[in-house]
């Protein structure tokens, strides 16, 4: 195969259009298409990346340096013997709670709603379940902030996991519901023919055969979790701070580390990029909320 | 198609554990939940309806938040900022919607009709990215970029010899600037949601307009669109409804300036709430957002129960 | 298949959510009413408190955490946590920082949770009538009567001393950092253009027109203040030296006067030769401007100098004086930030002492000159001794390792053209409202001035909508409260010299 063909047939999957005008454009077409978004989607990422590698001084030169001159790791080291490792642990552990929290209150609603909805509220309150996603936080957060002073709760782990279930629930018991729509209550029923009890049918049969749906949901619910920033902004300080709030708080004011800032948003994203790395197909379910089936 | 009966049970005899196993089982399954849900989101908001009437005010001690009727909503549906984070929010969101969806659309159909296998997986993995990181990193990454004396893009544009926007302190471009940010973040939620939408039109519509000679522009208008109805509604009203709660980008960028240009609802509720501690005024706004949050809710939940009905929707 | 068991089984779905609203309306009340009473119930522990015999005995050991503006004025902290521990027993434990214009918020929201996350706190004056009133923060004075914890008040600038510390009679936070604008400007490129220091704003904008149009050795004849947050105080240095005040007697604004259209149409001109994006300077950005060489005037807090001298651009090239006037008026330097430490009420005994006597420790001379001298970081001076004393200003800071960088002014000249200048602003000081609700007016004016600077509103339309929230303000507040704060605070700016 030639180069031009095998490029060809890399990027457009055909091997046996001729060589021609049209095929050539087709390919050059699609060449810069991809590189369009690659750039696109890219640049930014890798700017940061660079900025994050940089000593301080040289993250206000202009003209602006595309690869650091001075490649140094000093910024990272500086955040995580500053503020940066606190509030890194501190949101691995809100999030992994609050994931865990969801999903242990959420998936057997999930079921619920799936199989019987007419006994806990019907089709309606489950649509109605959904629609507190489309609060915007800031509406909740006011009386929820009052509520949480009273009883002295603020700044503490079980807040914050607390807290996330506030939209983190609704996420869990709507796609759930639709994964668990989509075993056939047929094998559930042998199940039970089979002298199970439901609950039995549950957790040894319906369970198991979600569990793909499982995965996908816990993972998005805790990348929400992971990314959270106004609830946090509102009830941590010190304690429970996770990473999303000392963004801002670090820049602006007398005069922007964006080098350290740079090192703490890669640090952040580290485990999104793992996990969008693996699970991509997955997450298009889960984003649309089970409307498109991906 | 029955839930439990107690004549095929062998192992379990009747009682509270039977009861809870079999019969109740969906709703002792959903109580936590419900339960949840109630105290942390319709105790709040009742509460917060509550003192929206009242004029509550942390930061004077002996405030007791006295009955005040209709005051509060009376002052923001009266007050100039109130409408300018109101229509803001709405250019905000209109514009960005509508970019992001032809934007998305555009590339959607591209990525359907000409790659294939292993590129298309490479560009949906990158694509996941943006979506995917927290978007008050992600308003960190564009200020960075934007930054009008050392920042790339305006580097770049120098370079090129083209005009350089003052992007963030500028009242003209500071919406703008954050509306970029947000088009780079959510495009690709739109093309995954439109490609995936797209691929499943079986082909044989398509084959069937080749052999009746249709045009490329004839088929767009009547197959894939048609076809994509519903799936184009569910993309818009699940952008729209994501785009109205905006906050995280814009607090990192430009903090509402300058002056009050790119200011949103939630931004100013914000600081109603939490820089004046005028709660009374600040939960009469959030309800009010509420009222636009519910109508597109509405919206959005009528499609979906449409599809519901029938199959679903994909 | 649902439906057949809905009505069957006890719970249908109507009844179901017939259940749950009630449930939720009922409990509502109930939180309402318990709530009700409750404005101030997250804020306030106990004003009194009891001095043990043996003071230097319970902090030793002590770990305190500080919340403070992030940036550079945590440096001084860090720089002598380590000095202050040995003197004292007191250990530094966290410092959190927070945005520069956010510190109202998270403290505002900390206080009325009251979750005990901050012995210490840093903030700036403006805030400290609502913070007293609302009991927010402990009264020191009987800590400041423990034998060896006084703070040496006497040593302080009597505008400070003032305006920063007393609320209602009692002292509640003690000084670290002295603000008030100055004028800097580039004394060589006045001297190359025989040009002589502006000493009314026409003059001053004149200036600025030159360099901005007729020359080309610089960019920008002068750079102003945009960004929201503190844009206010640009505005109020013209303001004062018209005689303009913020109410009369009967609480009425006095904003939408003469004085404020003069004010506002003057800095209109000026900013016309400012940089394009000067609407959206802040802090940083305005002091950049001057010290990266871009313009030949800012007026600007006092620790620009000490960053002047420390910058390639305009080092031995900056000149320090006090900011215009008017022919017929006088000129005011408005004093808006400036940083004080003060002890939540909301700690334990043993930690307020504690928090304390790391605070006072921290503000005296011993301590205290190095940091104002000390070009790491923005804290400026506060007391006598530091104006009087130009010499600490052209020594490194012994309390930290980068000696070099430590060093303000390399010659004895420059550091008393810097005293001399700082003195000379504070004799025309403007003062800012620090009285409970003060923050309400001063949000209303910065937004309103901001929009202002970034062209979106007029003259005439900024000052009357600052008019209609004022006095709308006054109006939920209490009219007759705030009359009576305001004449309180009005008393005490006289006593110190900065009210006519």
């Amino acid at each position: 195969m030639s180069v031009v063909e095998w490029t060809r047939h890399r990027l457009t999957g055909t091997t046996d259009e001729p060589v021609s005008l049209r095929g050539a454009f087709r390919t050059i077409g699609v060449t810069s298409f991809v590189s369009v978004m690659l750039v696109a989607t890219l640049f930014p990422l890798y700017w940061t990346v660079n900025t994050s590698f940089k000593p301080a001084p040289e993250t206000q030169t202009f003209p602006p340096t595309f690869t650091p001159e001075t490649f140094t790791i000093s910024p990272y080291i500086d955040v995580l013997t500053g503020a940066g490792s606190s509030v890194l642990v501190n949101s691995v552990v809100v999030s992994v709670g609050a994931t865990v929290l969801a999903m242990v209150i959420g998936v057997p609603a999930g079921y619920a709603y799936a199989r019987n909805p007419g006994k806990v509220g019907g089709k309606h309150l489950a649509f109605w379940i959904l629609s507190l996603r489309m609060f915007p936080p800031i509406a909740p957060i006011l009386p929820l902030f009052f509520m949480f002073r009273q009883v002295g709760m603020i700044d503490t782990y079980p807040t914050m996991m607390l807290l996330y279930l506030t939209f983190n629930v609704p996420l869990v018991v709507w796609l759930m519901r639709s994964f668990f729509q989509d075993i056939p209550q047929a094998v559930e029923e042998a199940a039970i023919m089979d002298g199970y009890s439901r609950l039995e049918a549950f957790f040894k049969v319906s369970l198991p055969l979600v569990s793909p749906g499982v995965v996908t949901t816990t993972l998005l619910v805790w990348i929400f979790s992971w990314n959270e920033f106004q609830f946090a902004l509102v009830f941590t300080r010190n304690a429970a701070q996770t990473y999303p709030v000392i963004i801002p708080a670090l820049v602006g004011g007398h005069a922007t580390l964006w080098n350290q800032v740079a090192a703490l948003s890669v640090m952040a994203m580290i485990p999104i990029i793992i996990i969008s790395l693996l699970m991509q197909k997955r997450l298009v379910r889960g984003l649309t909320l089970g409307a498109v089936k991906g | 198609m029955a839930s439990s009966t107690d004549d095929t049970q062998t192992h379990r005899s009747t009682g509270f554990s039977s009861y809870v196993r079999n019969e109740h089982l969906e709703y002792w399954f959903a109580i936590p939940a419900l339960l949840i849900l109630l105290a942390l989101v319709i105790f709040p908001m009742v509460w917060s309806l509550w003192t929206s009437f009242t004029d509550l005010n942390l930061t004077i001690a002996t405030s007791n938040g006295a009955f005040v009727g209709l005051e509060n909503y009376e002052t923001l549906l009266t007050s100039d900022r109130f409408w300018t984070s109101i229509r803001n929010t709405a250019y905000y969101v209109g514009l960005g919607v509508t970019i992001e969806f032809t934007l998305g659309f555009a590339i959607a159909l591209f990525m359907a009709n000409y790659t294939r296998g292993r590129v298309t997986t490479v560009l949906f993995t990158l694509l996941l990215l943006p979506m995917m990181m927290a978007p008050i990193v992600a308003g960190l990454i564009w200020r960075l970029l934007f930054q009008e004396s050392f920042g790339p893009i305006n580097y770049l544009l120098a370079s090129l010899g083209v005009g350089q926007p003052a992007w963030l302190s500028s009242t003209a471009m500071s919406l703008n600037s954050v509306l970029i940010a947000d088009v780079w973040q959510w495009t690709p939620f739109m093309i995954l949601i439109l490609y995936t939408g797209r691929l499943s039109i079986s082909e044989d519509l398509y084959e069937a307009a080749r052999i009746d000679g249709a045009d490329r522009w004839f088929t767009f208008r009547h197959v894939t669109l048609p076809q994509m109805k519903g799936v184009v509604a569910i993309a818009i009203l699940l952008r729209a409804m994501d785009a109205f709660k905006f906050f995280d980008k814009m607090f990192v960028m430009t903090g509402g300036g300058p002056g009050t240009s790119s200011e949103l609802g939630t931004y100013y509720n914000y600081l109603l709430g939490f820089d004046s501690f005028s709660m009374g005024e600040a939960t009469a706004m959030s309800w009010l957002l509420l009222l636009f949050a519910v109508v597109l809710a509405n919206v959005f939940l009528s499609v979906l129960e449409r599809g519901e009905g029938g199959d679903r929707v994909v | 298949m649902s439906d057949s068991l809905k009505q069957a089984d006890g719970i249908s779905r109507r009844r179901f959510v017939h259940g749950m609203s009630a449930a939720s309306v009922a409990a509502a009340a109930g939180l309402s009413g318990c709530v009700g009473g409750g404005g101030g119930g997250g804020g306030g522990g106990d004003a009194s408190m009891s001095i043990p015999d043996d003071p230097d005995a319970v902090v030793d050991g002590a770990s305190i955490t500080l919340a403070i503006d992030e940036g550079h004025n945590t440096n001084p902290f860090k720089w002598f946590s380590d000095a202050i521990q040995e003197d004292t027993g007191v250990e530094l434990g966290e410092i959190n920082g927070f945005g520069f214009t956010n510190l109202f918020s998270k403290l505002m929201t900390e206080f009325t949770s009251n979750s005990g996350a901050f012995d210490l706190v840093s903030f700036y004056p403006q805030y400290l009538g609502t913070f007293a009133a609302n009991g927010h923060l402990q009264p020191l004075d009987d800590m400041m009567g423990i034998d060896g914890w006084d703070p040496q008040f006497d040593d302080m600038l009597k505008p400070f001393r003032q305006m920063y510390t007393q609320w209602g009679g009692n002292t509640y936070a003690l000084p670290i950092d002295g603000d008030v604008l100055m004028l800097v400007y580039r004394r060589d490129l006045f001297e190359q253009h025989d040009i002589e220091v502006p000493e009314t704003w026409a003059e001053f904008n004149e200036v600025a027109r030159y360099f901005t149009e007729e020359t080309d050795d610089i960019e920008h004849g002068v750079a102003t203040y945009g960004k929201r947050g503190f844009s206010y105080g640009w505005f109020l240095t013209r303001f004062g030296g018209l005689g303009g005040k913020y109410f009369d007697e009967e609480m009425n604004p006095q904003i939408n006067t003469e004085a404020g259209r003069r004010a506002l149409e003057s800095w209109r001109e000026t900013i016309q030769y400012a940089p394009d994006d000067t609407a959206s300077y802040g802090y940083p950005e305005l002091r950049d401007s001057f010290t990266g060489g871009n313009a030949a005037m800012v007026v600007q807090w006092t620790d620009v100098p000490k960053k002047a001298a420390a910058s390639e651009a305009t080092a031995g090239k900056w000149g320090g004086a006090p900011v215009p006037g008017w022919e017929d008026g006088r000129a005011a330097s408005a004093m808006p930030v400036g940083r004080v430490l003060g002890v939540p009420s909301g700690s334990s005994d043993e930690q307020k002492l504690a928090a304390y006597r790391f605070a006072q420790t921290f503000t005296l001379p011993k301590f205290s000159t190095h940091m104002v001298s000390d070009p790491g970081c923005g804290e400026d001076p506060f007391r006598t001794s530091q104006l009087s004393n130009p010499e600490a200003f052209t020594q490194p800071n012994p309390l930290r390792d980068a000696p070099g960088e430590s060093v303000a002014f390399n010659g004895m000249e420059s550091a008393e053209q810097y005293t001399s200048a700082v003195e000379a602003t504070l004799e025309q000081g403007y003062p800012v409202p620090y009285w409970p609700g003060s923050q309400d007016y001063i949000n209303a004016l910065d937004i309103e001035i901001s929009r202002f600077v970034s062209g979106e509103t007029g003259v005439e339309e900024t000052l009357e909508n600052v008019e209609t929230e004022w006095e709308s303000i006054v109006e939920d507040l209490g009219r007759e409260q705030q009359q009576e704060y305001y004449s309180n605070v009005i008393d005490a700016w006289k006593n110190a010299g900065i009210w006519e």
